[in-house]
């Protein structure tokens, strides 16, 4: 037997859930192979330190506090509370996920709204012609004067 | 792990209307499922209210529950299921709980008074174990749970968990090596 095969057969050999056949071959691959005896040696070590476990027992007045629970619910209600936690769940995300698409595409708009406002703010069309008697009005005579030399 | 009840017979005198035979049945399984609960979430409290939902969804579904099964596997099952919700539901929360669960358990030795030198070994090894247990896969751990707490057979964790025989030698397999890896490495 090759050790990639023993290796997978370690854990089942210490459950007890080989054949006699299998066990058979398990335990003389492992007499001729240190690193499936160390394996199988940490394997046991392992299997030993669930005994360290604390063995938790159920709180006193378990059974009454079940059977009360029992007697208060109404007869015909059917305990289908994850189901319907579940369902919630899967609506807040839908509903979460459609909010922020929504958002998204107000927001969207929005800025494409308040862009072309800026663009336009920028035009030449949005500027006034200037009075002739204005402080512009001369300034321009004046440049125009000086162009014209 | 077979309990020493009548259990067929508890189930006819509860289909013909007698309340106090479910309750024979909480009695002789309690601890078997709250211990199944707390290893399976970690925590005293969830293991409380997960193994109380279980005898609740157990009794509510009793009548329709076939007698050639068996009925601590049948109970296994709607606990492992139960875990698996709380699990998924309550992650975040356990995250607070599980120091205050850890020092709990410490204190939790079997009463043989072993010496102080081994006390505080098997203490640790618990600690890191436990650590370790929380930290697997939750299909890993009803596995592993099932084989090394429960002392269920592989047939009877297939049954308990709906998976085939190979499934669970593969499980309990990988259960081992990473249980192996995270008490060696802690920090990983």
């Amino acid at each position: 037997m090759r050790c990639s095969k023993a290796k997978k057969l370690l854990s089942p050999y210490i459950d007890n859930e080989l054949s006699a056949g299998q066990k058979h071959l398990i335990e003389s691959h492992v007499k001729g192979c240190a690193a499936c005896s160390t394996k199988l040696e940490v394997l046991r070590g392992l299997q030993s330190s669930f005994a360290h476990l604390a063995m938790p027992q159920a709180p006193y007045g378990f059974a009454t506090r079940v059977m009360s629970g029992i007697a208060e619910r109404p007869k015909g209600v059917p305990l289908l509370l994850p189901v319907f936690t579940r369902l919630v769940e899967a609506a807040a995300i839908a509903a979460i996920i459609l909010i922020g698409t929504k958002a998204g595409v107000l927001l969207g708009s929005a800025f494409v709204q308040q862009r072309s406002t800026m663009v336009s703010s920028l035009s030449l069309d949005s500027f006034e012609s200037v009075q002739p008697n204005s402080i512009g009005g001369a300034y321009i005579a004046m440049m125009e004067g000086t162009h014209e030399k | 792990m077979t309990k020493n009840i009548n259990a067929p017979a508890l189930l006819e005198r509860f289909k013909k209307g007698d309340a106090s035979a479910f309750q024979e049945i909480v009695v002789a399984y309690q601890d078997s499922i709250y211990g199944l609960c707390f290893h399976m979430l970690g925590d005293y409290h969830s293991a409380q209210d997960a193994a109380q939902d279980t005898f609740l969804k157990a009794y509510q579904g009793l009548k329709a529950f076939r007698p050639e099964a068996s009925v601590y596997t049948w109970l296994y099952r709607i606990a492992v299921n139960t875990c698996i919700d709380y699990k998924r539901k309550s992650s975040l929360e356990s995250l607070f709980r599980h120091r205050f669960d850890d020092e709990r358990l410490i204190e939790q030795e079997p009463s043989d008074e072993p010496s102080p030198e081994r006390a505080s070994e098997s203490g640790q090894l618990a600690f890191n174990l436990k650590k370790a247990l929380d930290r697997l896969p939750r299909k890993l751990r009803a596995a592993i749970v099932l084989k090394e707490i429960e002392g269920l057979s592989y047939g009877e964790i297939a049954d308990t968990l709906g998976i085939s025989l190979g499934t669970v030698k593969s499980r309990i397999s990988r259960a081992r090596d990473e249980l192996k890896e995270l008490m060696q490495n802690p920090q990983k």
